[in-house]
Parts: C-alpha cells; structure tokens; sequence
C-alpha cells in the first residue's frame, strides 16, 4: 500500500474540496485525487444556491423562500436530503436552510481577504449581468463583481470591452442589457459601451480574459487599464463601468478600489463564459482553503478503482501520468462530478457512473442506467424544464451514502457530493455550486464523523 | 411588361444553378428561396461531385458525371477536394461476380486522365492497410479510386453570387404562396420572412427547383408532379478518423460510406422512402446504429470516435416505384407543364449534385427556346467568384500572423477573395480574432460574409463560413458571432438573444439523436453556458418553436 489515510476524496471541484476541507478541519488525514482542472474552474465563479424552483419561470428573490418550497415539492432534491435527520422523514425546510447557512456562512469565512472574496447572503438572491447584457439570480458572487448599489435612475452604465478581447462584445451586450433591464425598470438612465486598448503583448487579436487580468495583476498594467478607463469615463460622464472579469487574478480586489480611485467610477467585473477568470480565482482560493487544513492535493492523479470488501470500501488506485498508487483509506467520498467533469459516462446503451458502475437514477428516483441519453433529453434545447439527463446521478440517503436500489448504502464508509448527485439539474435551477457546496460540506462533516466513530 | 424573363423558385444547388446560367445568358432572373441558399437537401449531402462510379449501370449518367466533373475542376476548384477512396472486399468473387468490376472499372477508366485521378486499381491487404490502419485486416483486397469533393454550401453560394454579379435578384427567406402559371403573364405570390409582407413578382416563365417541394409548387400553379421522396441520414464524427475514405456493403447489401470531409468525416447514408413533411425529420435511433453496426465490420474502431451530430435531408428521385431506391435512376427528368395545360411552369425531378449544372443548361436551353431567345451556355467556361490563381497561404500565414491552419482553411472557401478578407485586418487588427475556434474561423471573415453574402442569421453565416460545425457544434462561437452579426445589421437586444437561441435549437436538431460519449459533457457545457451563466433558458423573449419541435 503506498498511501494509509482516513478519507481519500474524489474529485477536486467545489464539492470535493470543500468535503475534503471540512474533513480536514475535524482532524482527519485527508487524501484528494484530482484529474484535472475540475468543472469548478469552468465555472462562472458566481455560487447560485437557487434561483428557480424546478419548472417555474419566475426566479426567485430569496433562496431561504427556494429551500422552503424545494424542500416541500422536491423529495429527492439534495437539498432536501439535508433536512433529514433520517430515513423515511419528511424534510424539515428549517434544517434544510440552517445547514446550506452554515456551508454558505463557512465558505464566506474561509475565502473572506483571499483572491475569491464573497459577497451577497441567503436572504437574497442578486441579479449578475453576465457578458451578454442577460442577467440571471444568484447568491454570491466575487467581491470584483459585487456593487453596494445597483444603478440608479439617473446613472450611466459603460460597458468596456477590450480591443482583441472577442469574448466580449460590449456594444451587442448593452443592446441586449437596456431590452433585459435587470436592475429594473429605474436604472440606469443610458447605457454605453466602449473599446479599451490594453493588451499586455501589444498583439491586438486573440487576447484571453486570464492573460488580460494577469497583466492587470502589474503595476504597468493596471496603470494602462485605469488610463484607458478614466478617459471613457471622462468622455461619456458614466458612474459604472462594467468590464469583463478581467481586473486580476490575485490582486482583483485590491485593482478594483485602485481603479475606482483613479477613475471616479464605480468598476465591476460581468461574469463570463469558461476559461473564465472568477473560475480560476474560486478554484485557487479553495485549494488554499483545503491546503491550509492540511489536506494532501494529488493532483494529475486519476482515480482507476475502488475496492470493495463487504460493506467497506477500502482500497482506491490511482494513474498519475508516470506512476500508479495505492490508497488504503477509512472512508471515501465520491465527488467525481457529471458528464463534463467524467462522475457520469454514457454511450447508446445507457448512462453509468464511471468508477463503480454505482446506479443510476433521475431526479424521480427512478433507475435510468438502461436508458439511453437520448431519450433523457427534450426536444427543446434551451427551456425552463431542462433535460432530465442533467438530473440523473447517483442515488443517495440522508447520509449522502450512495444506495442501492433498495435504498441500503452501497458501503458504510462511501459518500458522495456535487453533481454526481442525482436530483438537481443545475443549469436551469441555477443551484450548481451551491449544492456542491452544501453536500460537500454535508459529506465531508459525514465523513469525519464515520471515521472518528469507528477510530 | 413583367418584371422578369424568368422566375426561379429555390435555392439548392440546381436552383442556384438554373438562375447563373439564366443571368449569364442575359434573362433577367429572379430567385425565391423560401429559407437560406443550401438550407436544405444540397446541405444535407457528403459534397461529392461523383465520377458517376456507382452507377456504371446507365452509362449514359456516368458519361455526364464525368464530363462534369472536368468542368467544375475548371469553374470551382477552389472549393474541391480530392480524396482517394478504400473499398475493401472479403472474398475476391465478390469483385468478379457478374463482372460487376470490370464494367465499372472500365467506364471510370473514361475520363479518368482528363478528371486527373488514376485508373481503378487492387490493392492488397498490406496495401490497404499502409493507407488506412484502421480498416479491419480481415479482407482479401480493396479497390482503389478517386473521387472528388466539394462545399455544397460554398458552391451553392457562389453561383447565387455570381448570378447576382450578373444581374439576377436573389430573395432569401421569401417563401413561394401563390402561382398563376396560365397566363400571358405569370405572377409568383410570396410571404417574405424577413419583413413579414406579402409580395408577388411576374415573370415570362417559371422554373420549379423546389427539390423535396417541387410537388407542393407545382401543385400551387394547378400542374401535377410526382416525385419519390427519399430521406437519408449521415453521422458526423468530431474529425478526419480515416485519412481516405471508405465504401462498403451495409448490412442490408446497400453500399455506404465513411468519407473525411473539410474537418470532419461523414459516415453515410441510409435511405427511406418518406412521406414526412422534410422540415421535421431527423435522424432516428435505427439509422444511426445501422450505420455504425455497417461501418463497423471494416473499421472496427468507429465507435470509438466522437460522434457530433446528425443529419438528414430528403432526396427528390424521379418518381420509378416498386424498386429499391439504389435501382432509382440518378437521372434527372424536366417536366415542361405546358402538357398539363400550364404553359409557364417548369419543373424538375431527380439529379445529383454533380449535375446541377448540367440540369441547369438543359432548362436554360428550353426556357431560351420557349421565349424565342437565342442564348449560349457559359455555365462550363466561366470561373466561380474566387476561382483563379493559386493563393499563397504560407506567404498570407506570414503577412498577417495568422495561424497556417487558419488561413488555409479561408482559402478552401474563398479561393482568391482570401486577400480581400485579410485586407480588412489592416484596418481591424482584431478581426484577426478566433471566433470558432473548431472550424477555425476569423473575425473578418464573419464581417465579409455578412457584408458580402446576404446572410440574415448565425445559421447562414454557418453554411457560408462553417461556423459552429465542429465538435463543440457552437458552444464557444455562437455568441460570438450573434454579437457580430447583431452589430453587422444593427440587430436590437433582442433579436441578439434570439439569434443565439435560434442557432442553438438548430445544432440541438442533430446534436440530440446521437447523443453519447464525449458530446455529454459538451453539452453539459452548452447548457453550464447559455442556460447557467446567460439564463437564456429563462427568457421571455418571443421565440417560435421550429418545425421539428413543433412536430415532437
């Protein structure tokens, strides 16, 4: 054996770091496999607890009044499992809430000063404008995105885009912001839009958000970024500006009251299509979090089984890209994530989870392993509804145990958090990391708890 | 007085066609496509202008095919490819059964030397393999040919183009209602899509290039027209997998194929007889595995490649039933309607994309004839817009610091207008962007297009640049180009959102059937994207459901 610890977490995103964290913390030897960069890090960096309940077309002003009605109509929803203190119990909406608090609360202590500051609170959902003028309802957001104040009725906006940057196009954007209104009918009086030339190679073509914001992260070019700025804000009298996520990768929030300095304006950052930079940022600040309780990050390593002796799972081997190990550990928690992230794999016979061949079940609870993936998606691409292939996943109990279709945990010491999850479509519910966050945390407490019971 | 000598309705690739001969020979045209130029039948095909190699059975079609052949080498070589073609045979009677081999090996020998592709030649298993790895060893020899193959879409453009270079109006999105075919003059009603008013045109003739549709056309002027619609469905894999391509027996004895085509390869086709409306069909469960089931016993490995899409078109075989569809003659016919008592309809049935031109000449000539016009026929002389020298791309690469990749994939549509595009860099450095990183394809070219090319959505920006055809099928493109094109045509903020929902419903069309291995997690993506982050699953934008959907 070439590694003995506690728990061995699988998957580096949202949900297995924070378990792993969280584990951490409690005084366990935690081991984290990652294969690569994780979905978390393609993310927007915002974290939506919920913005929609399943099928609704209205959102959701505050996610408490979400966790209440989820955990009233969704039985099998993650979220709801948190209200179970056991099986065959209804979800008390009380406990549902307090526990995604406490994660929510944690998460806000742990990244609080570090490049992916939080800011918003349960109570309230916020509307982030995303780099095409849309805007959806989500629960926190980096402190670069955040505004005290949305615009007002008598304000100007300014979307500033950057020469070479086709990621964003701030003139289709401000169409697109002024037809959606998300700051409400009110504000802002006129929305405008600009090009600012700022590029660290002076190549005008091609430019990525994290070059642009790495070169932000030096004095030379969050001078040439605050110049390009100020003078737009001269000529077009604007209170805001709205820019790309582009303001830093370790220093942002520290550019950001820079750049307001310097320009009179209120800057913040849009949120983005992957590689996204608030995605690196998250990323990186969970990491810390992780490494700075001591958990071990193997990363490059991928999981390759999982091995079972009665109802313990006790060995996992891992492929490193020039060794392959052995892992003899207390407890697992599986957070491998969906398809993106490679939890879930599918071909024309039906779906499967990839390192255990775990059942498969939609957000019904019904076992759809043998269904193929076509007939798990609508005809529609883009609805309210979704796809029910978005909610299909692993089965689990109040424990987060994954089960067996008779409802009994495939092992006492396995546990599993995040999107390999059945029950939650995130896309459309707008809910992906924070349940991550609540079920890692769940997991990753369960977890800690297990091992410190049978030590 | 009428408006127009003649007025051709659709805008496939013999419509297109029909309406360059006509303006080259100085009528004055008209062209009515109800949707896009190559929305249909034509941009559901492999793009082979074949040798006529399969049908050595009517000698006469592969004359034509052949003789076609040379003279599209000489209007649109830009936009052609050759690809050298395996077809491997297990037992070596099947070759001589019937002397099936010789007949056709002999009449592909023809023109062989003038198309600039060798004889037919047998190749042993070694052979083959040194070719093509991933065939299955297991064979006694392969045939070996050349075909060649070119943009439908491109080709379909550019004879539009060059019609309206030479005096002939195009209407996109101007869908045929109406047609009063008996009188002096002919009027032509149509719902304009665009700006949602109805208009008519009169012309001296009609001719019905309707393709799939031709019947419901010729029904609306009172003529009758049978056809026999026959849908067929090709998978398309996220690359070249295969550095030649493939012919082989399907399961059911058809012949099918596995050809690398631009940056992918199609695996095609089946063939059903289909009485469904075209707009609503795609590719079933069925098709799809009988496909890869078929290709499977001569490249074992196919299931291994990512599978983007799907896609399906209908063919308009002249109407010979009570016979498989591979005995249907690949002929055309031109029905004259003036037997039905319609004198000013024309309408056609059959043909193959390589003969498009061919069929246009052929009515070109009866519709001269019928207005008492003496014409000549330049359609095989003149080159297509971008036809001409050879373009240094290497030379273009190094000028521009672009990517070689990039700029040869601008040639192989484009030909010699490949400066044209780059030039509006000088002014524009960041048009050099990406803006569809599979393709891949730059921001100037997307301006050029839209300025030059008459597209009115991200779909037909796609059929001309082959925007958001590669394996990420458009999650990284579209809203690129949407903000392009809204800014292009001075789109509002909300046909901006539309555009990205539109084009997104139409990729999900044949992205949805084969759904499987690797394009999950892409469009697990696609969804993170759009419905996550831009909430545009959440939109109360007017959007109007597609035929497809509608039908589901």
């Amino acid at each position: 054996m070439d590694i003995e610890t506690d728990l061995v977490v699988i998957g580096g995103g949202m949900a297995g770091l924070v378990a792993g964290s969280v584990a951490a913390e409690a005084g366990l030897d935690v081991v984290l496999l990652r294969k690569g960069h994780g979905a978390t890090a393609q993310s927007s960096g915002a974290i939506d607890i919920i913005g929609y309940v399943p099928g609704a077309t209205a959102y959701l002003m505050n996610p408490v009044e979400g966790l209440h009605a989820l955990s009233a109509m969704c039985p099998f929803h993650p979220y709801s499992a948190l209200g179970r203190s056991q099986e065959g119990v209804p979800s008390d909406p009380g406990r549902v809430v307090s526990r995604v608090h406490s994660s929510v609360q944690w998460l806000k202590d742990k990244s609080s000063g570090s490049c992916g500051a939080l800011k918003g609170d349960l109570e309230e959902n916020i509307q982030a404008v995303s780099l095409l003028g849309t805007s959806k309802p989500t629960c926190l957001i980096q402190e670069t995105m955040w505004n005290d104040t949305p615009p007002s009725h008598d304000s100007v906006i300014l979307f500033a885009g950057l020469r070479g940057l086709p990621d964003f196009n701030p003139s289709s954007a401000v169409k697109a912001f002024m037809a959606n209104r998300p700051y409400g009918e009110e504000g802002p009086r006129k929305a405008v839009s600009c090009i600012l030339d700022v590029s660290s190679s002076g190549k005008p073509f091609n430019l990525s958000q994290i070059e642009i914001a790495q070169f932000v992260d030096h004095d030379a070019g969050l001078s040439a970024l605050a110049n390009s700025i100020g003078g737009q804000v001269l000529k077009t009298g604007a209170d805001y500006v709205a820019v790309p996520p582009i303001l830093g990768v370790e220093r942002a929030r520290e550019n950001r009251r820079q750049l307001e300095e310097m320009t009179g304006a209120t800057v913040f950052e849009l949120t983005a299509f992957p590689p996204s930079v608030p995605g690196l940022r998250l990323q990186t600040s969970l990491e810390a979090v992780f490494r700075k309780a001591d958990g071990r990050l193997l990363a490059g390593h991928e999981a390759t089984e999982v091995r079972q002796a009665g109802d313990l799972v006790q060995v996992i081997a891992a492929r490193a890209p020039r060794r392959t190990i052995e892992i003899r550990s207390t407890a697992v928690v599986l957070a491998s994530g969906k398809f993106l992230a490679g939890g879930l794999v599918g071909d024309e016979r039906g779906v499967r989870e990839s390192l255990m061949g775990l059942p498969i079940v939609d957000s019904d609870l019904i076992p759809t392993g043998d269904s193929r993936p076509q007939r798990l998606t609508g005809v529609i691409p883009l609805s309210p509804e979704g796809h029910p292939l978005f909610g299909v996943g692993l089965a689990f109990d109040s424990s987060f145990h994954p089960v067996a279709a008779d409802g009994s945990p495939i092992a006492q010491n396995l546990f599993a958090a995040g999107s390999v999850l059945a029950g939650y479509n995130y896309a459309v519910e707008k809910s992906g990391l924070g349940v991550a966050l609540a079920t890692g945390f769940a997991a990753g407490a369960n977890a800690a708890a297990y091992v410190k019971g049978v030590q | 007085m009428t408006d127009y000598d003649v007025i051709v309705i659709g805008g496939g690739s013999t419509g297109t066609a029909v309406a360059r001969d006509c303006a080259l020979r100085g009528l004055k045209t008209l062209l009515l496509e109800r949707d896009d130029i190559a929305s249909a039948t034509v941009g559901t095909c492999a793009g082979m202008i074949s040798s006529g190699f399969k049908y050595y059975d009517e000698p006469d079609i592969m004359d034509m095919c052949s003789q076609e052949v040379v003279y599209f080498r000489r209007i649109a070589r830009h936009i052609i490819m050759k690809d050298p073609i395996l077809m491997p045979f297990s037992e070596l009677e099947e070759l001589t059964r019937g002397g099936e081999a010789s007949s056709f090996t002999d009449e592909y020998a023809k023109r062989a030397k003038e198309r600039g592709v060798p004889p037919v030649m047998f190749l042993s298993p070694e052979q083959s393999l040194s070719i093509e790895p991933s065939l299955n060893p297991d064979m006694a020899a392969c045939l070996y040919y050349e075909e060649y193959f070119i943009d439908p879409f491109r080709l379909c453009l550019l004879q539009a183009i060059d019609a309206k270079q030479h005096g002939a109006t195009i209407k996109t999105y101007c869908e045929v209602t109406g047609i009063e075919a008996t009188k002096p003059a002919k009027r032509v009603t149509f719902y304009n899509r665009a700006t949602r008013q109805v208009e008519c045109a009169d012309g001296k003739l009609i001719v019905n290039a309707g393709g799939p549709w031709a019947g419901k056309v010729a029904a609306m002027a009172g003529a009758p027209l049978d056809l026999r619609l026959n849908k067929g469905a090709h998978v398309i894999l996220d690359r070249r997998i295969v550095n030649v391509g493939i012919s082989s027996k399907a399961a059911d004895g058809r012949w099918i194929y596995l050809y690398p085509h631009e940056n992918t390869t199609l695996l095609g086709t089946t063939a059903l007889d289909t009485w469904e409306d075209p707009d609503v069909i795609v590719a079933s469960h069925d098709e799809i595995e009988y496909l890869l089931k078929s290709m499977e016993w001569v490249v074992p490995s196919i299931r291994q490649a990512r599978i983007i899409r799907t896609m399906e078109g209908v063919r308009p075989l002249v109407p010979e039933w009570k016979r498989s569809e591979d005995k249907v003659t690949r002929g055309y016919r031109i029905i004259d309607h003036e037997k039905d008592g319609v004198d000013g309809l024309i309408s056609f049935t059959g043909g193959k994309l390589v003969m498009c031109r061919h069929m246009a000449e052929a009515v070109t000539n009866l519709v001269s004839k019928k207005l008492g016009r003496e014409t000549v026929c330049r359609t095989h002389l003149d080159s297509l817009p971008g036809n001409g020298a050879d373009v240094d791309v290497l030379a273009l690469a190094a000028e521009y610091g672009l990517s070689q990749h990039a700029v040869e994939r601008l040639r192989a549509r484009r030909g010699t207008e490949t400066s044209a595009v780059l030039a509006l860099t000088k002014e524009h450095p960041e048009w050099k962007s990406t803006i569809c990183t599979c393709e891949p394809v730059i921001e100037a070219e997307l301006r050029y297009a839209i300025r030059n090319e008459f597209p009115q959505t991200i779909g037909d920006l796609r059929r001309r640049v082959r925007l958001g055809t590669g394996p990420c099928q458009g999650t990284f493109c579209t809203f690129k180009a949407a903000a392009v094109l809204a800014e292009e045509l001075d789109l509002s903020g909300e046909q901006y959102q539309l555009e990205m929902i539109d084009f997104l419903a139409e990729r999900w069309k044949g992205k949805r059937p084969p759904m499987r291995g690797g394009q999950l997690g892409q469009e697990e993506l696609t969804q993170g994207l759009y419905a996550c982050v831009a909430n545009l699953d959440h939109t109360d934008l007017p959007y109007e459901l597609k035929p497809w959907e509608e039908a589901a």
